[in-house]
């Protein structure tokens, strides 16, 4: 495709001197006004006369790159964008350069991520996205943007193939990265399911990382993900792992509210008579900034074990 | 556990020394002229909002109304704002092509309300389709839009409610999810648009609900919290969506984990309120969380004074709340740490808020007693 260059101020140049630029009509008394920089003002007067004109040309193509760049958000820009690309016939590898020249200052933006999907689609290849992803999440590991994006790329293209290594490589860089344990989730429950080898494997991996920071949320979080399964009855590998973790620490809350957890939801007498203890440990010591959950969970745990003690005596 | 200490006094958490030593207040007249300042001129550097003025306008107008200082804003300044709302109003074409009366609001395109007049039409021109083609609604601007409205004690007689209704079905996808506009993709954010836009309407006829209820549902994560699609990790603000959604829906009975979620939210909060597991406390989340949190009848589970410590602590000499202590300020969380502290009922001269809304008790209106909780969207705690 053919490129234009733009000089600045358009309304200056040769190349927009045939068109009349539109300035925005904002009332006569505006209210949440913006203080535009000219640059701005002359940016948007000739995008709106675009507009107006719906014209898809190479100065176009070039101006919309313009707009993106004042205002990444403004997706009637990357609209615009995509329509001029598709008129045009432009390269749309090219344009993944132009996206990830814009990534470099707005990673967090919807707009452009969106775009880069529509561009992916048309391409029909997965491409360098895994690779561009992963070069994105090695800077900013928690960007919630690429994450989804890197979902979106696994799901259209299927390549899971790496991602469980790719996952252990940024937890190896930060045990506590949530986002990395949510994908870790996402790839097992698309690839294998949470069948009884891959529970033992999984239940094994995420003690290990427990082991490393006892009292990081995020694995305790992805165990409580396991023992969610359909028809999951590993119930003695799971509370050997939390025991062995609770006899190397005594006072690691997040070990006793999942143990908490595990006897409201695999309910037996004396598994609740221990959760009720460790409820009140939480509350008057280990966890006292969350006392009143505590007593919620208490609560919880006590009535269940009314009702199986009552249902021991009726059977006797 | 020095190291971790030190890590949390970054991020924010945890006073330091110096600071701890500060009796924190809430600087409402700060805040009051902020917001002041925002409605007659935003500065150059927020050329980034410019396709988001109505949001913009909607965080100022209800800060104002929260903080009890609606009446900041004069008669002019009401009417100004009022005016330029309804500016921003895309309808259908009065007449069709053939010239006779459109009856049937065609075509079937997106009408609500813009974000700003940056698309080009003319002050006051309900529809310029013929001129401006991509020129359309955008589905956060009418939600901002009809709040606004609201606040300023307008009786919506002008806003086109079918057309706005109608657009909710172009809207909404084959998964159930909404976009904002046509040209972009849909997430949680536009489903709670889509959601508190009926309720505001009353009018449901927009939405298929049983679709917009599974998507919700599909998107609870393993560990409790909700995320901005299906497969996405949980985050404070998409919940806070969600949740709203399946309330103003009456659907909330419908969430598989509702245990996971109650311990999600529980566990949001260290002093301040968190986004996601391990990631720093932000002054917005204890709106999110915090309403969350109300709607489902488990706000006493929260530490509403270092909840309230933490979003002080927010707050810059110069007007505004920032995201973190010692970080500038910006209206999202200034508006939001403001909610959060109106939520936790401490501060006598902030105003009650209805949290499926957004929005005051009072703004919303139809209600005698201000103090009537159960018309604030509490639920019974089962």
């Amino acid at each position: 495709g053919m490129s234009a260059v733009l000089t600045f101020p358009l309304a200056k140049s040769e190349l927009f001197g045939d068109l009349e630029p539109v300035e925005q009509d904002d009332g006569p008394e505006p209210i949440v006004p913006i203080a535009y920089s000219d640059h701005f003002v002359d940016v948007m007067n000739y995008f709106r006369a675009i507009l107006k004109k719906s014209e898809y040309s190479a100065r176009a193509l070039a101006l919309t790159e313009e707009v993106i760049k004042i205002n990444p958000a403004n997706y009637t820009g990357w609209l615009f964008r995509r329509e001029c690309l598709k008129e045009l016939k432009e390269d749309l590898q090219k344009e993944l350069e132009f996206v990830d020249e814009i990534s470099e200052v707005s990673s967090k933006n919807y707009q452009l991520w969106h775009h880069r999907r529509v561009i992916v689609t048309h391409i029909g290849k997965v491409g360098s996205e895994l690779e561009a992803t992963t070069k994105a999440l090695l800077k900013d590991p928690k960007n919630y943007h690429v994450w989804a994006h890197r979902q979106w790329v696994l799901r259209t293209f299927g390549v899971y193939e790496n991602e469980l290594k790719f996952v252990d490589a940024l937890l190896k860089k930060d045990i506590r990265n949530n986002s990395a344990w949510n994908q870790r989730y996402f790839v097992v429950k698309n690839t294998s399911g949470f069948t009884k080898p891959v529970l033992q494997r999984e239940i094994a991996y995420t003690y290990e990382a427990i082991r490393k920071a006892p009292n990081n949320l995020s694995p305790w979080n992805y165990l409580r993900g396991l023992i969610s399964q359909k028809d999951f009855d590993m119930i003695d590998a799971i509370t050997k792992g939390a025991a062995d973790v609770f006899r190397s620490d005594r006072k690691c809350a997040e070990c006793l509210s999942f143990l908490v957890d595990i006897a409201l939801k695999f309910p037996s007498i004396s598994r609740l008579k221990t959760a009720s203890k460790m409820c009140h440990d939480l509350q008057t010591d280990l966890c006292k900034i969350r006392h009143k959950y505590w007593e919620y969970q208490n609560g919880k745990v006590k009535e269940m074990l009314k009702k199986l003690e009552d249902e021991a005596k009726q059977t006797k | 556990e020095m190291e971790k200490k030190k890590e949390a006094e970054q991020a924010g958490e945890e006073s330091s020394p110096k600071e701890a030593k500060v009796e924190r207040k809430f600087e409402k007249e700060k805040h009051v002229r902020y917001f002041l300042y925002m409605l007659k001129m935003m500065p150059h550097d927020y050329e980034s909002m410019d396709m988001k003025r109505m949001m913009i306008l909607y965080l100022s107008l209800s800060g104002l109304d929260v903080m009890g200082e609606i009446k900041r804003v004069d008669e002019k300044l009401k009417k100004r704002a009022i005016n330029w709302i309804y500016s921003m109003q895309k309808t259908p074409p009065k007449f069709t092509a053939g010239g006779a009366e459109n009856k049937n609001s065609q075509p079937n395109k997106h009408y609500g309300f813009r974000g700003s007049s940056s698309f080009g039409g003319k002050y006051g021109e309900c529809n310029c389709e013929d001129i401006f083609p991509n020129d359309e609604a955008h589905i956060a601007m009418t939600y901002s839009a009809l709040s606004c409205l609201k606040i300023l004690g307008d009786d919506l007689s002008k806003v086109d409610k079918k057309a706005i209704i109608r657009s909710l079905k172009l809207l909404q996808r084959e998964n159930g999810c909404f976009r904002c506009v046509t040209s972009e993709e849909d997430d949680m954010r536009f489903m709670y648009c889509a959601c508190v836009i009926s309720d505001m309407l009353d009018d449901w006829t927009g939405i298929d609900i049983p679709k917009a209820v599974e998507y919700i549902v599909e998107s609870q994560a393993f560990d409790g919290g909700i995320g901005l699609r299906i497969g996405a990790e949980g985050h404070g603000g998409t919940t806070y969506c969600a949740v709203a959604s399946l309330v103003l829906m009456n659907k909330v009975h419908e969430l598989k984990d509702m245990e996971g979620l109650t311990r999600w939210c529980v566990y949001a909060q260290g002093k301040g309120f968190v986004g996601r597991p391990n990631k720093p406390a932000d002054s917005c989340y204890s709106f999110w969380i915090g309403s969350t949190m109300k709607m489902l009848g488990i706000y006493h589970l929260t530490d509403i004074n270092g909840n309230r410590e933490f979003n002080l602590r927010c707050q810059t000499p110069w007007g505004g709340f920032g995201k973190h202590p010692n970080v500038h300020p910006d209206p999202l969380h200034t508006y939001f740490g403001i909610c959060g502290l109106s939520m936790m009922g401490l501060d006598s001269e902030l105003l009650p808020i209805d949290p499926r809304w957004g929005i005051t008790l009072r703004a919303k209106g139809g209600v005698e007693n201000e103090q009537n909780e159960a018309k604030s969207g509490e639920v019974e705690a089962k």
